[in-house]
């Protein structure tokens, strides 16, 4: 089996994540008070977002399992997107720690950082080995 | 002092290259008689000043187009010592053919082939000594923006400059029917006095194929005897040939070249590049659009969350600055205009410079990374429903930073129509001056909500464009938009520095504004609440007593006209003092609360108790919506040549804006009632 192979599976598993999770924060966005552990408040459009690069990474996942280039492209593309975000999420916070000291208010590090956005955009991270090897993929 | 010239293709580095050679030592200024960018700038190689103008980006020489026209007469008038052509080594059959005509004219060309970090990635090998051999001209591999191949490009300036280089012109053959007339053709020509400064067989070619500007150069030379020869032997070739003559030219050009592309590349096995990976998604038909959308949201979460610590600092130095000031002055109406009037004033305004700032910068990133061109694209179909073109999306979404540039930018739009339906919506889409208005309502009433609300006042200008643009197409200027050409440059991973040097030459524009514009509206609106009539005299009123100052006057005559959608005198004030620029709406807001309240603090609470979140709402959308701004107008009168259309865009968006603004209040309460 090739070695890129697992890879492909595992994007696809955080492709799920990522809808899982978007839907998550449209649920909630909804319901108002139901709030998941750890989690930030609901925001319609940032669950719809993730939702968009779960359905990325999952549209060819078929061809990137196959190692067909139709699959890496969607791999490539959802990878910049969850890398955006995931390093948007994280200047978000850094910016939030700096406003605390700012207005001189005690830092918590609480739910109100989008960490599942962060961890799911570090979880997707090996999929760059495939673009790396871009060259082991067929049409 | 040698003078040079940089010319190529649209996105092959050209920029990269100029500022490579020029460093800090460059200015901008237009083209005479059109407003054209002209950047000019000098550098020095082995003791040598050399002055450099960078040329518009072109395809071709043909002049039909103002920048292709700039451009032709610059290197046939002007001629420089050395014509320096940049071309996208991953893409030579594009690029030679500029390279092809700027040979023909008989300057002295230099070649930087640009890029080649690009064409090997992509399994390329280009033979540089070969294709310098049969162009007759130096070649040099560069990759710019890695800095590659700057110093090398240097020295051969230098030699072709200091005219240690000699090559002779490269000739491409026009099969011998036309071959016999342009011999026929340069004998005439060599009898004309007024010609003998061009290349004889340029004028002759460019005759054949029926160039009008170089009919008229000939014209103007007194030589008409060679025009109708040259007109009698274009009918001939063409009978011959049965082809249009600029046609038959190209094609004999686009042979030449193949056959030198032939020789020179040798291309690798088929590889995808990232780029390719990343268009088809972000050009795919379903995937397109939502990459997009992701795109803006996520820029302005970013714009709105990472702003936030610099924006309280920015308050606080404000705050501080005004009670020193108030402390500081015993004489109270000075202290009142230093600290209520100018620096709650500038206060208010400056706090949202960080956003500012920072959607300039991820456009700026949007910009250098390629993206925009694919989101071009990707609208095209439905700019094209809508009775724009793709190209026009691209003003629109510069138009996020500010309408100026953007509404100029629509001049790479050919066709008329489509240009004048472009820059009548610009001012639609929202501007960065219009954003601070947003911050300050959105973070009052809608917190938690901030980033949504602001992104669907975005929407909303982009809603609104839409329904307009169609409605211009309906009735105003009516016809199919033309059909999208344009060209997809690779993605490229933007520069830190480059978008931080964009984002503090538009910033800047901001703070001048604020120092400026804003400085004189607030003092105006600092004096108008500050002072009333007491007989014949003008007297200070008090803080309490506002009501009945000058300002409070102009509000309370103006706001039966806005009373249905329940804004208060000095919501209504602050609007009439926007119509010079938008940023003097929160400026305004800042002066006439701050002489209530003293201070910056309390503006979002201040506001709290004169709007409801509907009204609240219903105002961002008005300053949305309402006139663009003084300088907007200026530049839509200067870019349709026309005050109609300048009239026209006014009259409209303050119609627009009175109809949203209505609706929104009517509608927000009813919905308020339903759901209380």
């Amino acid at each position: 089996m090739n070695s890129l192979r697992p890879i492909a599976l595992w994007s696809g598993v955080v492709g799920v994540l990522y809808i899982l999770y978007g839907a998550l924060e449209i649920l909630m966005w909804f319901t108002g008070e139901f709030r998941f552990p750890l989690m930030p408040p609901g925001d319609a459009l940032a669950g719809a977002m993730l939702i968009i690069i779960g359905n990325i990474l999952l549209y060819r996942i078929g061809d990137l399992i196959r190692m067909k280039y139709d699959g890496l492209s969607f791999l490539a593309g959802g990878l910049v997107l969850s890398g955006i975000l995931g390093i948007m999420y994280l200047l978000i916070a850094g910016a939030r720690a700096l406003n605390s000291l700012v207005v001189g208010e005690p830092w918590a590090f609480d739910a109100s950082y989008n960490i599942p956005a962060i961890i799911l955009a570090i979880l997707l991270l090996p999929g760059w080995l495939c673009v790396k090897k871009g060259v082991d993929f067929c049409e | 002092m040698p003078k040079i010239a940089l010319i190529g293709n649209p996105n092959v580095g050209k920029t990269v290259v100029f500022n490579a050679l020029t460093g800090a030592r460059q200015h901008v200024g237009n083209w005479p008689g059109v407003t054209v960018e002209r950047k000019e700038g000098r550098f020095r190689h082995k003791g040598l000043e050399i002055s450099v103008i960078d040329l518009p980006g072109i395809y071709t020489l043909s002049p039909f187009s103002i920048d292709e026209k700039i451009s032709r007469d610059y290197i046939v008038d002007a001629r420089p010592d050395a014509v320096v052509d940049i071309i996208d080594a991953s893409n030579l059959e594009r690029n030679l053919y500029l390279t092809v005509q700027l040979l023909e004219t008989g300057a002295n060309v230099v070649i930087g082939l640009n890029m080649m970090d690009e064409a090997e990635a992509k399994g390329m090998k280009i033979d540089t000594k070969r294709l310098s051999e049969l162009l007759k001209a130096p070649v040099v591999e560069m990759s710019a923006i890695k800095g590659e191949g700057i110093e090398e490009l240097k020295d051969a300036i230098y030699e072709e400059v200091t005219g240690h280089e000699h090559h002779r012109h490269m000739t491409v053959g026009y099969g011998e029917e036309a071959e016999e007339h342009i011999i026929e053709l340069e004998e005439l020509i060599s009898g004309c006095e007024g010609l003998k400064d061009y290349r004889r067989r340029w004028l002759a070619v460019n005759l054949l194929e029926g160039d009008g500007d170089v009919i008229c150069r000939v014209r103007k030379a007194g030589c008409g005897h060679i025009i109708e020869r040259a007109e009698q032997l274009r009918g001939h070739l063409k009978e011959e040939t049965g082809e249009m003559m600029d046609v038959y030219f190209a094609d004999r050009r686009y042979e030449f070249i193949e056959e030198v592309v032939r020789m020179v590349l040798v291309r690798g096995r088929d590889i995808r590049t990232f780029s390719d990976l990343l268009d088809d998604v972000f050009t795919h038909p379903i995937f397109g659009i939502p990459s997009f959308l992701l795109l803006m949201w996520a820029m302005f979460q970013f714009t709105f969350s990472v702003a936030e610590p610099f924006m309280n600092m920015i308050d606080i130095a404000f705050s501080w600055l005004a009670d020193v000031v108030r402390s500081g002055i015993s004489n109270p109406a000075l202290a009142s205009l230093l600290a209520d009037g100018i620096i709650s004033g500038i206060g208010s305004v400056l706090i949202f410079l960080p956003n500012i700032f920072l959607l300039f910068f991820v456009l700026s990133l949007l910009e250098d990374s390629g993206y925009l061109s694919r989101a071009a694209f990707v609208m095209d179909k439905s700019m094209y429903k809508i009775g724009l073109q793709g190209k026009s999306f691209v003003p629109m979404l510069l138009g996020f930073g500010c309408n100026v540039p953007a509404i100029m930018s629509t001049r790479t739009i050919e066709d008329r129509n489509d240009r004048l339906i472009t820059i009548l919506v610009n001012p639609l889409m929202s501007c960065s001056a219009r954003l601070p208005v947003y911050l300050l309502f959105a973070g009052a009433f809608f917190a938690g909500n901030e980033g949504a609300v602001v992104f669907s006042m975005y929407l909303m200008g982009i809603l609104l464009a839409v329904i307009m643009a169609l409605l211009f197409r309906k009735f105003l200027v009516k016809g199919q938009p033309a059909p999208l050409i344009m060209e997809m440059p690779p993605y490229r991973m933007p520069t830190v520095k480059n978008s931080l040097m964009k984002m503090w030459e538009n910033g800047y524009l901001f703070i001048k504004k604020a120092g400026t514009v804003i400085v004189l509206g607030v003092t105006i609106v600092w004096f108008l609440s500050s002072y009333t009539w007491a007989g014949i005299d003008i007297v200070p009123v008090k803080p309490a007593d506002m009501d009945s100052s000058f300002a409070a006057m102009m509000g309370y005559a103006l706001q039966p006209i806005f009373a249905p959608m329940g804004w208060d005198w000095r919501a209504v004030v602050a609007l009439l003092f926007g119509f010079i620029a938008k940023e003097i709406v929160v400026g305004t807001f800042g002066t006439l609360y701050g002489i209530e309240r003293g201070g910056q603090d309390g503006l979002q609470n201040a506001l709290l108790g004169s709007f409801t979140p509907v009204s609240a709402y219903a105002y961002m959308a008005f300053v949305l919506i309402y006139t663009p701004c003084l300088a907007t107008i200026a530049t839509i009168r200067a870019e349709t040549g026309s005050w109609k259309w300048a009239a026209l865009a006014t009259g409209y968006m303050l119609v627009l804006a009175y109809i949203v603004a209505f609706i929104i209040s009517v509608m927000g309460r009813f919905l308020m009632g339903v759901f209380a």
